[in-house]
Protein backbone atom coordinates (compact mmCIF):
# COMPACT_ATOMS: atom_id res chain seq x y z
CA UNK A 1 0.00 0.00 0.00
CA UNK A 2 2.79 2.34 0.92
CA UNK A 3 4.40 1.57 -2.40
CA UNK A 4 1.20 2.37 -4.22
CA UNK A 5 0.92 5.71 -2.45
CA UNK A 6 4.51 6.46 -3.34
CA UNK A 7 3.74 5.63 -6.94
CA UNK A 8 0.80 8.01 -6.99
CA UNK A 9 2.87 10.68 -5.32
CA UNK A 10 5.62 10.18 -7.86
CA UNK A 11 3.12 10.35 -10.67
CA UNK A 12 1.81 13.66 -9.41
CA UNK A 13 5.29 15.09 -9.57
CA UNK A 14 5.96 14.12 -13.15
CA UNK A 15 6.13 16.84 -15.75
CA UNK A 16 3.22 15.32 -17.67
CA UNK A 17 0.88 15.39 -14.67
CA UNK A 18 1.91 18.91 -13.78
CA UNK A 19 1.34 20.08 -17.31
CA UNK A 20 -2.30 18.93 -17.06
CA UNK A 21 -3.17 19.77 -13.44
CA UNK A 22 -1.62 22.98 -12.31
CA UNK A 23 -2.62 22.84 -8.68
CA UNK A 24 -2.47 20.38 -5.82
CA UNK A 25 -5.28 18.36 -4.36
CA UNK A 26 -4.76 19.35 -0.74
CA UNK A 27 -7.99 20.86 0.61
CA UNK A 28 -6.79 24.39 0.83
CA UNK A 29 -9.00 27.28 -0.18
CA UNK A 30 -6.58 28.12 -2.93
CA UNK A 31 -6.84 24.65 -4.43
CA UNK A 32 -10.61 24.66 -4.12
CA UNK A 33 -10.72 27.87 -6.09
CA UNK A 34 -8.23 26.66 -8.66
CA UNK A 35 -10.18 23.43 -9.14
CA UNK A 36 -12.89 25.59 -10.67
CA UNK A 37 -11.06 28.46 -12.27
CA UNK A 38 -8.28 26.42 -13.88
CA UNK A 39 -10.60 23.74 -15.24
CA UNK A 40 -12.01 24.29 -18.70
CA UNK A 41 -15.25 22.44 -17.98
CA UNK A 42 -15.82 23.67 -14.46
CA UNK A 43 -14.95 27.32 -15.00
CA UNK A 44 -18.53 27.72 -16.13
CA UNK A 45 -19.12 27.97 -12.39
CA UNK A 46 -17.97 30.79 -10.13
CA UNK A 47 -15.29 29.78 -7.62
CA UNK A 48 -17.69 30.49 -4.79
CA UNK A 49 -21.47 30.40 -4.73
CA UNK A 50 -24.03 31.79 -2.36
CA UNK A 51 -25.17 29.26 0.18
CA UNK A 52 -28.74 30.02 -0.84
CA UNK A 53 -28.05 28.91 -4.40
CA UNK A 54 -26.84 25.52 -3.19
CA UNK A 55 -30.12 24.60 -1.53
CA UNK A 56 -31.77 21.77 -3.41
CA UNK A 57 -35.20 22.95 -2.31
CA UNK A 58 -34.59 26.27 -4.04
CA UNK A 59 -33.60 25.13 -7.53
CA UNK A 60 -34.58 21.44 -7.45
CA UNK A 61 -31.55 21.12 -9.72
CA UNK A 62 -33.81 21.52 -12.74
CA UNK A 63 -31.56 23.71 -14.88
CA UNK A 64 -28.54 21.50 -14.36
CA UNK A 65 -30.66 18.43 -14.99
CA UNK A 66 -31.92 19.88 -18.30
CA UNK A 67 -28.33 20.41 -19.41
CA UNK A 68 -27.32 16.93 -18.28
CA UNK A 69 -30.18 15.42 -20.27
CA UNK A 70 -29.04 17.42 -23.31
CA UNK A 71 -25.60 15.84 -22.93
CA UNK A 72 -27.12 12.35 -22.60
CA UNK A 73 -29.20 13.02 -25.72
CA UNK A 74 -26.16 14.24 -27.64
CA UNK A 75 -24.11 11.16 -26.81
CA UNK A 76 -26.89 8.61 -27.40
CA UNK A 77 -27.99 10.51 -30.50
CA UNK A 78 -24.54 10.45 -32.06
CA UNK A 79 -24.30 6.71 -31.40
CA UNK A 80 -27.69 6.10 -33.00
CA UNK A 81 -26.53 8.01 -36.08
CA UNK A 82 -24.05 5.21 -36.76
CA UNK A 83 -26.86 2.85 -37.75
CA UNK A 84 -29.65 5.20 -38.78
CA UNK A 85 -30.09 5.98 -42.48
CA UNK A 86 -32.52 8.82 -43.23
CA UNK A 87 -34.27 7.03 -46.07
CA UNK A 88 -37.96 6.26 -46.30
CA UNK A 89 -37.02 2.75 -47.38
CA UNK A 90 -34.50 2.01 -44.66
CA UNK A 91 -35.30 4.12 -41.60
CA UNK A 92 -38.00 1.81 -40.25
CA UNK A 93 -35.84 -1.27 -40.77
CA UNK A 94 -33.03 0.48 -38.90
CA UNK A 95 -35.40 0.81 -35.95
CA UNK A 96 -36.10 -2.92 -36.09
CA UNK A 97 -32.38 -3.65 -36.32
CA UNK A 98 -31.74 -1.47 -33.30
CA UNK A 99 -34.42 -3.38 -31.46
CA UNK A 100 -33.52 -6.94 -32.39
CA UNK A 101 -30.06 -7.16 -33.89
CA UNK A 102 -27.66 -4.51 -32.70
CA UNK A 103 -26.03 -4.99 -29.28
CA UNK A 104 -27.61 -2.56 -26.84
CA UNK A 105 -29.36 -0.86 -29.77
CA UNK A 106 -32.69 -1.05 -28.04
CA UNK A 107 -31.24 0.31 -24.80
CA UNK A 108 -29.66 3.25 -26.60
CA UNK A 109 -32.87 4.07 -28.45
CA UNK A 110 -34.87 3.79 -25.24
CA UNK A 111 -32.39 5.99 -23.39
CA UNK A 112 -32.55 8.56 -26.18
CA UNK A 113 -36.35 8.64 -26.32
CA UNK A 114 -36.98 8.65 -22.58
CA UNK A 115 -34.31 11.29 -21.95
CA UNK A 116 -36.03 13.42 -24.57
CA UNK A 117 -39.42 13.02 -22.88
CA UNK A 118 -37.88 13.77 -19.50
CA UNK A 119 -36.09 16.81 -20.91
CA UNK A 120 -39.36 18.33 -22.13
CA UNK A 121 -40.82 17.83 -18.67
CA UNK A 122 -37.75 19.11 -16.81
CA UNK A 123 -37.29 22.18 -19.01
CA UNK A 124 -40.94 23.08 -18.44
CA UNK A 125 -40.58 22.55 -14.68
CA UNK A 126 -37.43 24.67 -14.75
CA UNK A 127 -39.40 27.50 -16.31
CA UNK A 128 -42.06 27.13 -13.61
CA UNK A 129 -39.40 27.10 -10.88
CA UNK A 130 -37.83 30.29 -12.19
CA UNK A 131 -41.23 31.92 -12.39
CA UNK A 132 -42.43 30.93 -8.92
CA UNK A 133 -39.18 32.11 -7.31
CA UNK A 134 -39.21 35.39 -9.25
CA UNK A 135 -35.93 34.53 -10.92
CA UNK A 136 -36.79 36.35 -14.15
CA UNK A 137 -36.81 39.79 -12.55
CA UNK A 138 -34.27 42.50 -13.17
CA UNK A 139 -31.44 42.01 -14.12
CA UNK A 140 -32.38 38.56 -15.49
CA UNK A 141 -35.09 39.57 -18.00
CA UNK A 142 -32.98 38.76 -21.03
CA UNK A 143 -31.92 35.35 -19.76
CA UNK A 144 -35.58 34.48 -19.16
CA UNK A 145 -36.14 35.13 -22.87
CA UNK A 146 -33.18 32.94 -23.80
CA UNK A 147 -34.74 30.26 -21.59
CA UNK A 148 -37.99 30.45 -23.53
CA UNK A 149 -36.02 30.00 -26.76
CA UNK A 150 -34.37 26.93 -25.22
CA UNK A 151 -37.81 25.52 -24.34
CA UNK A 152 -38.92 26.00 -27.95
CA UNK A 153 -35.74 24.37 -29.26
CA UNK A 154 -36.36 21.43 -26.93
CA UNK A 155 -39.84 21.03 -28.40
CA UNK A 156 -38.62 21.36 -32.01
CA UNK A 157 -35.89 18.81 -31.33
CA UNK A 158 -38.47 16.42 -29.89
CA UNK A 159 -40.76 16.94 -32.88
CA UNK A 160 -38.04 16.46 -35.50
CA UNK A 161 -36.79 13.47 -33.51
CA UNK A 162 -39.90 11.37 -33.46
CA UNK A 163 -40.33 11.84 -37.22
CA UNK A 164 -37.17 9.92 -38.00
CA UNK A 165 -38.28 6.27 -37.40
CA UNK A 166 -40.70 6.71 -40.34
CA UNK A 167 -43.52 4.91 -38.60
CA UNK A 168 -47.18 5.92 -38.63
CA UNK A 169 -46.60 8.49 -35.88
CA UNK A 170 -43.77 10.02 -37.91
CA UNK A 171 -45.64 10.22 -41.19
CA UNK A 172 -48.82 11.74 -39.82
CA UNK A 173 -46.95 14.08 -37.50
CA UNK A 174 -45.06 15.52 -40.47
CA UNK A 175 -48.31 15.75 -42.40
CA UNK A 176 -50.13 17.57 -39.61
CA UNK A 177 -47.13 19.64 -38.49
CA UNK A 178 -46.29 21.00 -41.92
CA UNK A 179 -49.97 21.69 -42.60
CA UNK A 180 -50.15 23.72 -39.39
CA UNK A 181 -47.17 25.71 -40.70
CA UNK A 182 -49.09 26.41 -43.90
CA UNK A 183 -51.71 28.27 -41.83
CA UNK A 184 -49.09 30.87 -40.86
CA UNK A 185 -49.95 34.26 -42.35
CA UNK A 186 -48.61 35.17 -45.81
CA UNK A 187 -45.62 32.81 -45.93
CA UNK A 188 -47.50 29.72 -44.69
CA UNK A 189 -47.64 27.62 -47.88
CA UNK A 190 -44.03 28.54 -48.72
CA UNK A 191 -42.85 27.41 -45.28
CA UNK A 192 -44.63 24.11 -45.83
CA UNK A 193 -43.03 23.69 -49.26
CA UNK A 194 -39.58 24.44 -47.85
CA UNK A 195 -40.03 22.08 -44.87
CA UNK A 196 -41.23 19.22 -47.06
CA UNK A 197 -38.89 19.99 -49.93
CA UNK A 198 -41.88 19.60 -52.22
CA UNK A 199 -45.59 18.98 -51.99
CA UNK A 200 -45.74 15.50 -50.53
CA UNK A 201 -44.43 13.88 -47.37
CA UNK A 202 -41.59 11.76 -48.70
CA UNK A 203 -37.85 11.36 -48.95
CA UNK A 204 -37.11 15.10 -49.20
CA UNK A 205 -39.12 15.77 -46.06
CA UNK A 206 -37.37 13.02 -44.08
CA UNK A 207 -33.95 14.31 -45.13
CA UNK A 208 -34.80 17.86 -44.14
CA UNK A 209 -36.11 16.91 -40.72
CA UNK A 210 -33.06 14.71 -40.22
CA UNK A 211 -30.70 17.60 -40.95
CA UNK A 212 -32.72 19.82 -38.62
CA UNK A 213 -32.60 17.21 -35.87
CA UNK A 214 -28.93 16.26 -35.98
CA UNK A 215 -27.24 19.52 -36.95
CA UNK A 216 -29.18 22.76 -37.20
CA UNK A 217 -31.24 22.50 -34.01
CA UNK A 218 -28.48 21.01 -31.79
CA UNK A 219 -26.05 23.72 -32.91
CA UNK A 220 -28.64 26.39 -32.12
CA UNK A 221 -29.31 24.69 -28.80
CA UNK A 222 -25.61 24.63 -27.91
CA UNK A 223 -25.25 28.29 -28.81
CA UNK A 224 -28.23 29.41 -26.78
CA UNK A 225 -27.18 27.20 -23.86
CA UNK A 226 -23.80 28.91 -23.85
CA UNK A 227 -25.47 32.33 -23.81
CA UNK A 228 -27.85 31.16 -21.07
CA UNK A 229 -25.01 30.00 -18.79
CA UNK A 230 -22.86 33.02 -19.58
CA UNK A 231 -25.70 35.34 -18.67
CA UNK A 232 -26.30 33.56 -15.35
CA UNK A 233 -22.74 34.54 -14.38
CA UNK A 234 -23.00 38.03 -15.81
CA UNK A 235 -26.32 38.66 -14.04
CA UNK A 236 -24.74 37.88 -10.70
CA UNK A 237 -25.24 34.14 -10.30
CA UNK A 238 -28.58 32.44 -9.95
CA UNK A 239 -31.36 34.43 -8.37
CA UNK A 240 -31.73 34.72 -4.64
CA UNK A 241 -33.05 37.06 -1.97
CA UNK A 242 -31.54 40.54 -2.08
CA UNK A 243 -28.09 40.67 -0.54
CA UNK A 244 -28.04 42.46 2.82
CA UNK A 245 -25.51 45.20 2.57
CA UNK A 246 -22.78 45.58 5.12
CA UNK A 247 -23.49 48.68 7.18
CA UNK A 248 -26.80 49.33 5.54
CA UNK A 249 -27.39 52.94 6.58
CA UNK A 250 -24.06 54.56 5.94
CA UNK A 251 -23.16 55.60 2.45
CA UNK A 252 -21.03 52.76 1.17
CA UNK A 253 -18.08 53.59 -1.02
CA UNK A 254 -19.13 53.27 -4.66
CA UNK A 255 -18.76 49.67 -5.72
CA UNK A 256 -15.92 49.19 -8.16
CA UNK A 257 -17.09 48.63 -11.70
CA UNK A 258 -14.41 46.05 -12.14
CA UNK A 259 -13.28 43.52 -9.61
CA UNK A 260 -10.07 41.66 -10.10
CA UNK A 261 -9.80 38.29 -8.53
CA UNK A 262 -10.47 34.63 -9.01
CA UNK A 263 -13.38 35.33 -11.25
CA UNK A 264 -11.19 37.31 -13.54
CA UNK A 265 -12.46 40.55 -14.90
CA UNK A 266 -16.12 40.93 -14.07
CA UNK A 267 -18.33 43.89 -14.79
CA UNK A 268 -21.39 44.80 -12.80
CA UNK A 269 -22.87 42.95 -9.86
CA UNK A 270 -21.20 39.79 -8.68
CA UNK A 271 -22.32 37.53 -5.86
CA UNK A 272 -19.27 38.65 -3.93
CA UNK A 273 -19.91 42.36 -3.77
CA UNK A 274 -20.57 43.97 -0.38
CA UNK A 275 -21.38 40.77 1.39
CA UNK A 276 -20.35 38.75 4.37
CA UNK A 277 -17.90 36.03 3.40
CA UNK A 278 -19.95 33.52 5.42
CA UNK A 279 -22.74 33.70 2.85
CA UNK A 280 -20.76 31.83 0.26
CA UNK A 281 -19.24 28.42 -0.07
CA UNK A 282 -16.65 27.01 -2.39
CA UNK A 283 -18.16 25.56 -5.55
CA UNK A 284 -15.64 22.76 -5.37
CA UNK A 285 -16.50 20.38 -3.88
CA UNK A 286 -19.86 21.58 -2.49
CA UNK A 287 -21.71 22.15 -5.77
CA UNK A 288 -19.65 19.99 -8.12
CA UNK A 289 -20.09 16.84 -6.04
CA UNK A 290 -23.81 17.47 -5.76
CA UNK A 291 -24.02 17.77 -9.53
CA UNK A 292 -22.12 14.54 -10.08
CA UNK A 293 -24.27 12.63 -7.58
CA UNK A 294 -27.47 14.00 -9.13
CA UNK A 295 -26.31 13.13 -12.65
CA UNK A 296 -25.44 9.59 -11.58
CA UNK A 297 -28.82 9.14 -9.92
CA UNK A 298 -30.67 10.30 -13.05
CA UNK A 299 -28.49 8.07 -15.24
CA UNK A 300 -29.43 5.06 -13.10
CA UNK A 301 -33.13 5.95 -13.20
CA UNK A 302 -32.99 6.36 -17.00
CA UNK A 303 -31.32 2.98 -17.39
CA UNK A 304 -33.80 1.20 -15.13
CA UNK A 305 -36.70 2.85 -16.94
CA UNK A 306 -35.22 2.02 -20.37
CA UNK A 307 -34.75 -1.56 -19.24
CA UNK A 308 -38.43 -2.01 -18.45
CA UNK A 309 -40.11 0.23 -21.02
CA UNK A 310 -39.44 0.31 -24.73
CA UNK A 311 -39.58 3.49 -26.78
CA UNK A 312 -42.78 3.57 -28.81
CA UNK A 313 -42.64 2.44 -32.43
CA UNK A 314 -45.81 2.30 -34.46
CA UNK A 315 -46.41 0.44 -37.71
CA UNK A 316 -44.52 1.35 -40.85
CA UNK A 317 -45.62 4.68 -42.32
CA UNK A 318 -48.72 4.16 -44.45
CA UNK A 319 -49.85 7.21 -46.42
CA UNK A 320 -53.11 5.45 -47.26
CA UNK A 321 -54.44 5.09 -43.74
CA UNK A 322 -54.37 7.51 -40.87
CA UNK A 323 -54.46 5.72 -37.50
CA UNK A 324 -57.66 6.36 -35.57
CA UNK A 325 -57.18 8.22 -33.35
CA UNK A 326 -53.87 9.69 -34.57
CA UNK A 327 -52.28 11.04 -31.43
CA UNK A 328 -49.07 13.01 -30.98
CA UNK A 329 -46.74 12.28 -28.03
CA UNK A 330 -48.14 13.57 -24.73
CA UNK A 331 -46.30 16.91 -24.78
CA UNK A 332 -48.09 17.96 -27.98
CA UNK A 333 -51.55 16.66 -27.08
CA UNK A 334 -52.53 20.00 -25.56
CA UNK A 335 -51.65 21.61 -28.87
CA UNK A 336 -53.51 18.90 -30.77
CA UNK A 337 -56.57 19.57 -28.60
CA UNK A 338 -56.32 23.30 -29.44
CA UNK A 339 -55.88 22.56 -33.14
CA UNK A 340 -59.03 20.41 -33.06
CA UNK A 341 -60.98 23.64 -32.56
CA UNK A 342 -59.21 25.68 -35.24
CA UNK A 343 -55.98 25.17 -37.13
CA UNK A 344 -55.11 28.86 -37.28
CA UNK A 345 -56.29 29.94 -33.82
CA UNK A 346 -55.07 26.82 -32.04
CA UNK A 347 -52.05 25.97 -34.11
CA UNK A 348 -50.60 29.37 -34.96
CA UNK A 349 -52.14 32.28 -33.08
CA UNK A 350 -52.53 30.80 -29.58
CA UNK A 351 -49.01 29.29 -29.42
CA UNK A 352 -47.47 32.45 -30.89
CA UNK A 353 -49.26 34.67 -28.36
CA UNK A 354 -48.32 32.31 -25.53
CA UNK A 355 -44.64 32.42 -26.47
CA UNK A 356 -44.59 36.21 -26.90
CA UNK A 357 -46.51 36.62 -23.63
CA UNK A 358 -44.08 34.44 -21.68
CA UNK A 359 -41.04 36.24 -23.11
CA UNK A 360 -42.58 39.59 -22.11
CA UNK A 361 -43.39 38.55 -18.52
CA UNK A 362 -40.32 40.29 -16.97
CA UNK A 363 -41.23 43.52 -18.74
CA UNK A 364 -44.89 43.39 -17.76
CA UNK A 365 -44.35 42.33 -14.16
CA UNK A 366 -42.14 45.19 -12.96
CA UNK A 367 -42.70 44.43 -9.28
CA UNK A 368 -39.15 43.94 -7.97
CA UNK A 369 -40.05 42.11 -4.74
CA UNK A 370 -40.32 38.46 -3.93
CA UNK A 371 -37.12 37.28 -5.59
CA UNK A 372 -35.45 34.20 -4.15
CA UNK A 373 -38.40 32.63 -2.36
CA UNK A 374 -41.03 30.24 -3.59
CA UNK A 375 -44.54 31.67 -3.98
CA UNK A 376 -43.82 35.04 -2.41
CA UNK A 377 -46.96 36.66 -0.99
CA UNK A 378 -45.86 39.95 -2.51
CA UNK A 379 -46.51 38.55 -6.00
CA UNK A 380 -50.01 37.16 -5.64
CA UNK A 381 -51.42 38.43 -8.94
CA UNK A 382 -48.45 37.32 -11.04
CA UNK A 383 -48.48 33.88 -9.46
CA UNK A 384 -52.21 33.44 -10.02
CA UNK A 385 -51.98 34.51 -13.68
CA UNK A 386 -49.05 32.23 -14.46
CA UNK A 387 -50.72 29.35 -12.63
CA UNK A 388 -53.79 29.78 -14.82
CA UNK A 389 -51.57 29.43 -17.87
CA UNK A 390 -49.83 26.33 -16.49
CA UNK A 391 -53.15 24.81 -15.45
CA UNK A 392 -54.63 25.44 -18.90
CA UNK A 393 -51.69 23.67 -20.53
CA UNK A 394 -52.00 20.74 -18.11
CA UNK A 395 -55.78 20.41 -18.56
CA UNK A 396 -55.53 20.54 -22.37
CA UNK A 397 -52.83 17.86 -22.25
CA UNK A 398 -54.93 15.65 -19.97
CA UNK A 399 -57.95 16.04 -22.25
CA UNK A 400 -55.89 15.16 -25.32
CA UNK A 401 -54.25 12.20 -23.60
CA UNK A 402 -57.07 10.56 -21.68
CA UNK A 403 -60.38 11.91 -22.93
CA UNK A 404 -60.03 11.75 -26.70
CA UNK A 405 -60.76 8.61 -28.68
CA UNK A 406 -61.52 7.59 -32.27
CA UNK A 407 -62.30 10.52 -34.59
CA UNK A 408 -61.05 12.75 -31.78
CA UNK A 409 -64.37 12.16 -30.03
CA UNK A 410 -64.83 12.66 -26.29
CA UNK A 411 -64.57 9.43 -24.33
CA UNK A 412 -64.50 9.17 -20.55
CA UNK A 413 -61.86 6.77 -19.23
CA UNK A 414 -64.57 4.24 -18.30
CA UNK A 415 -66.18 4.37 -21.75
CA UNK A 416 -65.11 1.73 -24.20
CA UNK A 417 -63.87 2.84 -27.61
CA UNK A 418 -65.99 1.50 -30.51
CA UNK A 419 -64.38 -1.36 -32.36
CA UNK A 420 -63.72 -1.17 -36.06
CA UNK B 1 -16.19 67.85 -35.24
CA UNK B 2 -14.06 69.53 -37.86
CA UNK B 3 -15.95 71.91 -40.08
CA UNK B 4 -17.25 70.81 -43.45
CA UNK B 5 -15.05 71.99 -46.28
CA UNK B 6 -17.25 73.72 -48.79
CA UNK B 7 -20.01 71.09 -48.61
CA UNK B 8 -17.74 68.41 -50.01
CA UNK B 9 -18.12 64.86 -48.78
CA UNK B 10 -15.36 64.04 -46.39
CA UNK B 11 -13.04 61.19 -47.24
CA UNK B 12 -13.89 59.37 -44.00
CA UNK B 13 -17.66 59.54 -44.63
CA UNK B 14 -17.13 58.41 -48.19
CA UNK B 15 -15.21 55.34 -47.04
CA UNK B 16 -17.86 54.66 -44.42
CA UNK B 17 -20.56 54.70 -47.08
CA UNK B 18 -18.58 52.30 -49.22
CA UNK B 19 -18.19 50.02 -46.22
CA UNK B 20 -21.85 49.89 -45.26
CA UNK B 21 -22.90 49.95 -48.89
CA UNK B 22 -20.90 46.77 -49.48
CA UNK B 23 -21.74 45.00 -46.26
CA UNK B 24 -25.52 45.14 -46.58
CA UNK B 25 -25.78 43.88 -50.17
CA UNK B 26 -23.38 41.06 -49.32
CA UNK B 27 -25.55 40.00 -46.38
CA UNK B 28 -28.70 40.35 -48.44
CA UNK B 29 -27.12 38.26 -51.16
CA UNK B 30 -26.13 35.53 -48.75
CA UNK B 31 -29.62 35.40 -47.31
CA UNK B 32 -31.12 35.22 -50.78
CA UNK B 33 -28.75 32.42 -51.79
CA UNK B 34 -29.60 30.40 -48.71
CA UNK B 35 -33.35 30.85 -49.00
CA UNK B 36 -33.42 30.06 -52.72
CA UNK B 37 -31.19 27.05 -52.17
CA UNK B 38 -33.74 25.59 -49.74
CA UNK B 39 -36.54 25.64 -52.32
CA UNK B 40 -36.10 22.76 -54.76
CA UNK B 41 -36.51 23.60 -58.45
CA UNK B 42 -37.19 20.08 -59.60
CA UNK B 43 -39.29 17.51 -57.81
CA UNK B 44 -39.25 13.78 -58.33
CA UNK B 45 -42.72 13.27 -56.98
CA UNK B 46 -45.29 10.93 -58.52
CA UNK B 47 -47.59 12.53 -61.11
CA UNK B 48 -50.77 14.01 -59.71
CA UNK B 49 -52.85 12.56 -62.57
CA UNK B 50 -53.53 8.87 -62.73
CA UNK B 51 -55.67 6.42 -64.66
CA UNK B 52 -58.44 4.99 -62.56
CA UNK B 53 -59.64 2.16 -64.77
CA UNK B 54 -62.68 1.96 -67.04
CA UNK B 55 -66.12 3.18 -66.11
CA UNK B 56 -67.44 -0.40 -66.29
CA UNK B 57 -65.13 -1.30 -63.38
CA UNK B 58 -67.35 0.70 -61.06
CA UNK B 59 -70.78 -0.73 -60.21
CA UNK B 60 -73.64 1.76 -60.35
CA UNK B 61 -74.54 3.47 -57.09
CA UNK B 62 -71.17 2.62 -55.59
CA UNK B 63 -68.38 4.33 -53.71
CA UNK B 64 -64.84 3.12 -54.28
CA UNK B 65 -61.88 4.20 -52.17
CA UNK B 66 -58.63 4.33 -54.13
CA UNK B 67 -56.40 4.14 -51.08
CA UNK B 68 -53.10 4.69 -52.79
CA UNK B 69 -54.27 8.00 -54.25
CA UNK B 70 -56.52 8.95 -51.36
CA UNK B 71 -59.59 9.46 -53.61
CA UNK B 72 -63.21 8.37 -53.30
CA UNK B 73 -64.86 7.61 -56.67
CA UNK B 74 -68.66 7.81 -56.67
CA UNK B 75 -70.84 6.41 -59.38
CA UNK B 76 -74.55 7.10 -59.42
CA UNK B 77 -77.25 7.95 -61.95
CA UNK B 78 -75.76 11.37 -62.56
CA UNK B 79 -72.37 9.96 -63.48
CA UNK B 80 -68.92 9.91 -61.89
CA UNK B 81 -67.45 12.21 -59.31
CA UNK B 82 -64.12 12.10 -57.48
CA UNK B 83 -63.82 13.34 -53.93
CA UNK B 84 -60.48 13.89 -52.24
CA UNK B 85 -59.99 11.94 -49.00
CA UNK B 86 -57.50 14.51 -47.76
CA UNK B 87 -58.98 16.43 -44.84
CA UNK B 88 -58.95 20.15 -45.60
CA UNK B 89 -57.98 20.87 -42.00
CA UNK B 90 -54.52 19.34 -41.62
CA UNK B 91 -54.26 16.67 -44.28
CA UNK B 92 -55.15 13.40 -42.58
CA UNK B 93 -57.02 10.76 -44.57
CA UNK B 94 -60.74 10.83 -43.82
CA UNK B 95 -62.65 7.58 -43.52
CA UNK B 96 -66.13 6.90 -44.78
CA UNK B 97 -68.65 5.97 -42.14
CA UNK B 98 -72.40 5.65 -42.72
CA UNK B 99 -73.58 9.13 -43.72
CA UNK B 100 -70.35 10.89 -44.40
CA UNK B 101 -66.65 11.24 -43.76
CA UNK B 102 -64.80 11.42 -40.46
CA UNK B 103 -61.28 12.69 -39.87
CA UNK B 104 -59.40 10.67 -37.23
CA UNK B 105 -56.92 13.42 -36.35
CA UNK B 106 -59.04 16.31 -35.11
CA UNK B 107 -62.62 15.16 -35.50
CA UNK B 108 -63.88 17.00 -38.60
CA UNK B 109 -67.10 15.54 -40.01
CA UNK B 110 -68.18 15.93 -43.65
CA UNK B 111 -71.45 14.94 -45.34
CA UNK B 112 -71.70 12.72 -48.41
CA UNK B 113 -70.93 15.68 -50.69
CA UNK B 114 -67.94 16.70 -48.66
CA UNK B 115 -69.56 19.68 -46.93
CA UNK B 116 -68.38 20.33 -43.38
CA UNK B 117 -70.92 19.23 -40.76
CA UNK B 118 -68.79 19.85 -37.70
CA UNK B 119 -65.21 20.08 -36.51
CA UNK B 120 -62.31 22.36 -37.37
CA UNK B 121 -62.17 21.81 -41.16
CA UNK B 122 -62.28 25.27 -42.79
CA UNK B 123 -63.73 24.15 -46.16
CA UNK B 124 -65.43 21.19 -47.83
CA UNK B 125 -63.51 18.22 -49.15
CA UNK B 126 -62.12 18.95 -52.61
CA UNK B 127 -63.90 17.67 -55.69
CA UNK B 128 -61.25 16.46 -58.08
CA UNK B 129 -61.01 16.74 -61.83
CA UNK B 130 -62.23 13.52 -63.43
CA UNK B 131 -62.31 12.92 -67.18
CA UNK B 132 -62.36 10.25 -69.85
CA UNK B 133 -59.47 9.56 -72.20
CA UNK B 134 -60.10 8.84 -75.88
CA UNK B 135 -59.60 5.17 -75.10
CA UNK B 136 -62.40 5.38 -72.56
CA UNK B 137 -60.36 5.35 -69.35
CA UNK B 138 -61.07 7.50 -66.33
CA UNK B 139 -58.37 10.03 -65.47
CA UNK B 140 -58.27 11.78 -62.12
CA UNK B 141 -56.02 14.68 -61.11
CA UNK B 142 -55.53 14.97 -57.35
CA UNK B 143 -54.07 18.46 -57.68
CA UNK B 144 -56.82 19.91 -59.87
CA UNK B 145 -59.99 20.90 -58.11
CA UNK B 146 -63.37 21.36 -59.78
CA UNK B 147 -66.48 23.05 -58.48
CA UNK B 148 -68.62 21.17 -55.99
CA UNK B 149 -71.33 19.20 -57.78
CA UNK B 150 -69.35 18.50 -60.94
CA UNK B 151 -70.11 15.09 -62.36
CA UNK B 152 -68.67 13.28 -65.33
CA UNK B 153 -71.45 11.86 -67.45
CA UNK B 154 -70.60 8.62 -69.16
Amino acid sequence: MAKFNDLIKGLRETQVWRSIFRHGYAPTERNQSLAISSNFFLHLHPAKVRRHALKFTYTLGLGGLSFFLFLVLTVTGILLMIYYVPSTKEAYNNMKDLEFVISYGLLLRNLHRWSAHLMVLVVFFHMCRVFYTGGYKRPREFNWGIGVVLLLLTLFLSFTGYLLPWDQLAFWAITVGTNIASYAPILGPKIRYALLGGNIVGQNALMRFYVLHVTILPVLMGTFLAIHFWRIRKDGGISGPPIEEVGAEEEAAPAPLKTYGLMGLVKGPTPMVEKEPEDTEFTFPNLVYKEIKYAMLIMIILHVFSFFFNAPLEELADPEHTPNPAKAPWYFLGLQELVSYSAFLGGVLAPALAVIGIILIPFIDRNPSGVGVWFSRERKLAIILFSIFVLTAVILTIIGTYLRGPNWGWYWPWQEWPKH
Amino acid sequence: MPEEKGGKIKRRDFMLWIGWGTLFPVFAGMIEETVKFIFPNVLYEPATTFRAGRPEDYPSDSVTFLAEKRVFVFRDNGGFRALSAVCTHLGCTVRQEKKGFFCPCHGSVFDANGFVLSGPAPKPLDWLSIALTRKGELVIDVAKFVETGYKLKV
